[in-house]
């Protein structure tokens, strides 16, 4: 396996001379400004947040108690440049009226986020998140970033899980034995939303991810999760654990909620 | 081993066929380009026409489910956009996209009126596709796939809205949404093991025996008909110093989703035998109605009053079978046991909220918040069922030896939850500004639950069965619970050269349950249930630029946290406080922007995670006598990713791009298989793609790209991994 390796990335650089060389005459050869995904849009200066008050109320009336009115962007020139801190230079946007392309809209590409967020880049990348990065999903779907706290909850009308339960109605409830999980701590407490190496966006893949709640004391006996040896749920083979997670099938499988079961599972 | 090229091989072919494209370029670029040349333009109004052609060898829904797209490739309008000024004060706009092959497709129209408000209307539809893996067991290298490997689900909606949005006068809206989502997806419910080599008398497993499990994983797939529907009315008013929102929403959902698993697939052993079982077990039907009105007051120069109101009233219904085969020793035969057939009932809820919160703004150094939020609601639940037995010394599974019953169960809940927040800003010093925040949930609750189908009962000391719990048993609980956020941070904009930010955070949530528990013919007992947490955690990001055109972002987010329960003395607990899980993160990463004068641009991006949950591991040990691997270890989530990003400028109208992206997680222990399922995520991911964008005239873009994508996945012994090249070609043409 070293001499594969050690042969491909020597492959790699002296394939790579022959390629890298006229890529950088070409560089040096031309003046063009390049932009990159997500950066400023090419030759537009800030005009601070006062030019876009103008034709976005809306979004800048209620500015002031957003999570990201902290950052407290400012310039010596134009003063603050709240807007512009995620939307970037805004003169271009501003000399044409407000025409598509002249500045950066972070809900058609998260990288504007990203580059402060650089773990939500990570999570979103992984094998299991919702589809941000194919563009069907926008951070702002779910975060408030114009106005109160962006993660929503505390002392705002509409509760945190409400987020979540806007797409996944069958999640939502009421059920007759609610999983207490939900009640009390939301989605958030066995999903990630913004991405898991676990399918589901799930925090663990196997029993640890119950058992965090679901585990009142190892000895003596029996208790809530279970591990008395010998018991149902307990540790040696042929026993429940063993068998795989909680909410296999035939087991407590109905992990949202149940309107027949105290126990979730039939 | 031709067939498993590594991304960074390609890479280096891929290289050289930039070389070899650019070179034309080169050759008709002139070489005096004048400064501030023209960028690639961002077209007002265009179509842009592309197609997605992947040629990948190994496990095309795998490669499907990681990508997004479908290995067969996609094909057609990538993005469509049109606005023209139909007047001074009316312009319409249209947006559309219609790719075949990933079905996914998006169609609205909007037209505005400055002086009267606007029309909307649209339809979007996407697909996510499943790689459906029914699990691996390595001991046997046995792998499981779901009869239909390709699965996938559609979301779709339609919209339509109309605003009346005259100047001066208040603003009036009504939108329907009608959304939708069908298809089929995997699911994480799959096991379970049984060691062939146990003694199975009578149906029944008896002791255990040496490793060498066979894995009896049962795959699961779930079908989805879920229709969603909201009507919504609102109304934004000014009066005086006071802005009054008043919306009223109805908002219906009608779900029909069944669950098809097969129980011990090859299985050999007497006992529990395979088994394909169809669960209709979620139907679901609701109809909810609510109403909110906000205010927003401007009481002086430096005080806003927030007000909220909303009650909601749902109403739903429920229906579907619910289905657990058992072994019958006697009748030597699997049977529908301890099912929940013919499942009715619903819910009925109503939730009452109100906020208040004030504004304070002394100065404008000092911003404070304080805010208020209750929430009462009540709900009532029935559910009610069939239930099937076979009598135990059935010898066939005939209809006349299985007997029916019927039951019904109800529950009860009432919150009353208040929350007050608090929070308070400073930026009195220069290029600082300080914040902190402080948020309790409390909740005074009772739950309510009358003839339980399945409950904990005693059965000898420390030991619990699960057994029916039958008629008039009564369940009753108080909740007591206390969930506390706050946090504490700064941002400081030290120059234009090095900018800090720091938040410290700690959730500290606690729930309380006693119970008073009724169990008909058994007795009453009380019980007791505490859970809670605790969690503290640091963000802290640095973003340096030691020029202008360079920047260095690196942040480092370490949170540790433990969670506990006291277990119910009744039951066999030993009513202590035990600590029931440990979870620690460790998150580093770094972005380097790179953006020199002119013709060059780099990005670059690296995150490593650190993060396990312990529970019961290393706690719970297997029996020495066994000799069997601990059943459960810590669950690890530990990943890094790395991704690079290069852009350059050819010629006047071309663009050259070269992105590298790398994944990789190793949390994936098949040593767990001698005692249970290892679960572990493990997988390798690269790609490398490479691509020019040039200009054809004013008018017409052209861009392609080749690229090389490579997966393994040891987590299902290589059955889902991929590999192959990528090739990309898009026009976009000006409207």
């Amino acid at each position: 396996m070293n001499s594969s390796r050690r042969r491909s990335f020597s492959q790699l650089l002296i394939r790579g001379r022959a390629c890298w060389a006229p890529l950088l005459i070409a560089c040096l050869s031309a003046s063009r400004i390049a932009a990159a995904p997500g950066s400023a849009v090419p030759r537009a200066t800030y005009v601070g947040s006062k030019e876009c008050v103008q034709c976005h109320a809306d979004q800048t009336s209620h500015f002031a108690t957003a999570t990201h009115a902290r950052l407290r962007l400012t310039d010596a020139k134009v003063g603050d440049t709240g807007c512009e801190a995620c939307h970037g230079p805004g003169s271009l946007h501003t000399q044409s009226g407000g025409k598509a392309g002249t500045i950066i809209n972070p809900r058609r590409s998260p990288e504007t986020c990203f580059q402060c967020h650089l773990d939500k880049r990570a999570e979103v990348s992984l094998p299991h998140t919702h589809p941000i990065l194919a563009g069907q999903v926008s951070c702002v779907d779910c975060h408030d970033v114009h106005k109160g706290n962006a993660s929503r909850g505390g002392a705002a009308i509409a509760a945190q899980t409400e987020t979540c339960l806007r797409c996944h109605t069958q999640q939502a409830g009421p059920f007759t034995y609610p999983h207490g999980a939900i009640r009390e701590e939301g989605c958030t407490a066995c999903h990630n939303p913004h991405g898991s190496v676990n399918d589901k966006m799930l925090i663990a893949r196997d029993a640890n991810l119950c058992l965090r709640c679901h585990m009142a004391t190892l000895t003596p006996g029996f208790n809530i999760g279970g591990f008395k040896s010998g018991g149902a749920h307990a540790n040696a083979v042929g026993s429940r654990l063993s068998e795989g997670t909680c909410w296999s099938a035939g087991c407590h499988e109905d992990v949202h909620g149940s309107n027949v079961n105290a126990s979730i599972r039939p | 081993m031709s067939h498993t090229r590594s991304a960074s091989q390609f890479l280096a072919g891929l290289l050289g066929l930039g070389a070899l494209l650019t070179a034309p370029a080169l050759r008709a670029a002139p070489a005096d380009i004048p400064t501030q040349a023209d960028v690639i333009p961002t077209f007002e109004s265009y179509i842009k026409v592309s197609g997605r052609a992947p040629e990948i060898s190994g496990d095309s829904s795998a490669y499907a489910a990681r990508t997004g797209s479908p290995a067969a490739g996609s094909g057609g309008i990538e993005d469509f956009y049109y606005t023209k000024d139909l007047s001074d004060t009316t312009t319409v706009k249209a947006n559309g996209r219609a790719l075949g092959g990933a079905d996914d497709y998006l169609a609205s129209v909007n037209l505005t009126n400055a002086n009267l408000g606007s029309v909307e209307a649209g339809y979007k539809r996407f697909r996510t596709f499943y790689d459906g893996v029914g699990g691996f067991f390595p001991l046997t290298d046995q792998f499981q796939k779901l009869s239909y490997e390709q699965l996938h689900t559609d979301r779709s909606a339609f919209w339509a809205s109309v605003t009346l949005a005259k100047p001066d006068q208040p603003v009036f809206n009504i939108n329907f949404h009608d959304e939708i989502r069908t298809g089929q997806k995997d699911s994480s419910e799959w096991g379970s093991i049984v060691n062939p080599l146990v003694v199975v008398t009578k149906g029944a497993i008896v002791g255990t025996a040496l490793p060498a499990n066979t894995p009896f994983i049962a795959p699961n797939v779930l079908t989805m008909d879920e229709h969603h529907r909201i009507l919504e009315a609102s109304m934004v008013a000014p009066a005086g110093k006071t802005t009054e929102t008043l919306k009223v929403t109805v908002d219906t959902v009608n779900n029909d989703d069944s669950r098809d698993y097969v129980k011990y697939p090859g299985s050999t052993v007497t006992a529990d035998p395979t088994v394909t079982v169809h669960d209709d077990q979620e139907s679901r039907r609701s109809t909810t109605f609510r109403v909110l009105n906000q205010t927003e007051t401007e009481l002086g120069s430096h005080l806003t009053l927030e007000t909220g109101l909303r009650y909601s009233h749902l109403s739903s219904a429920n229906g579907g079978n619910w289905i657990t085969p058992s072994y019958s020793a006697t009748a030597n035969a699997v049977y529908a046991a301890a099912t929940a057939g013919n499942i009715y009932g619903g819910s009925k809820l109503d939730d009452y909220v109100g906020n208040v919160g004030l504004r304070f703004t002394p100065t404008p150094n000092w911003n404070a918040d304080l805010a208020f939020r209750e929430d009462s609601n009540v709900v009532s639940s029935r559910g009610g069922f069939m239930t099937t037995s076979l009598a135990s010394t059935a010898t066939t599974t005939a209809p006349s030896n299985l007997t029916t019953a019927n039951d019904l169960t109800y529950s009860h809940f009432t919150d009353h939850e208040a929350t007050p927040e608090f929070s308070l800003e400073y930026l009195g010093i220069d290029r600082v500004s300080l914040y902190g925040s402080i948020d309790d949930q409390i909740n005074r609750g009772s739950q309510h639950w009358v003839n339980p189908y399945a409950a904990t009962s005693i059965s000898g000391a420390g030991v619990v069965t699960t057994a029916t719990a039958p008629l008039s048993s009564v369940f009753f609980q108080q909740a007591n619970e206390d969930h506390e956020d706050a946090k504490l941070g700064a941002n400081w904009n030290e120059s234009k050269a090095l900018t800090f930010r720091a938040e410290v955070f700690r959730k500290d949530h606690q729930s309380r349950f006693i119970g008073a528990n009724a169990i008909a013919g058994t007795g009453s007992f009380g019980g007791l249930f505490v859970n809670g947490y605790t969690f503290t955690g640091l963000k802290l990001s640095v973003i340096a630029k030691p020029v202008a055109q360079l920047s260095f972002t690196t942040a480092y987010q370490p949170q540790s946290g433990n969670m506990s329960v006291t277990g119910n003395v009744v039951n066999g607990g030993t009513g202590s406080q035990v600590t029931s899980g440990k979870a620690r993160t460790q998150m580093i990463g770094e972005t380097v922007n790179w953006t020199p004068p002119g013709s060059f641009y780099a990005q670059a991006n690296v995150n490593v995670v650190y993060s396990y949950i312990q529970t019961a591991y290393p706690v719970v040990v297997v029996s020495s006598t066994t000799n069997i691997a601990t059943p459960i270890q810590n669950a690890n989530n530990n990943y890094t990713t790395a991704s690079a990003l290069c852009g350059f400028v050819i010629s006047k109208a071309t663009d050259a791009q070269i992105q590298g992206f790398w994944q990789r997680a190793d949390n994936y222990n098949p040593q767990i298989a001698a005692g249970g399922q290892p679960y572990g995520s493990s997988f390798k991911d690269e790609s490398v793609t490479a691509g020019l964008k040039h200009k054809f005239g004013d008018r017409t873009v052209v861009e392609g790209k080749l690229g090389y994508l490579h997966r393994v996945d040891p987590t299902t012994g290589g059955f889902t991994n991929y590999h192959g090249p990528l090739a990309y070609l898009a026009v976009t043409y000006s409207l």
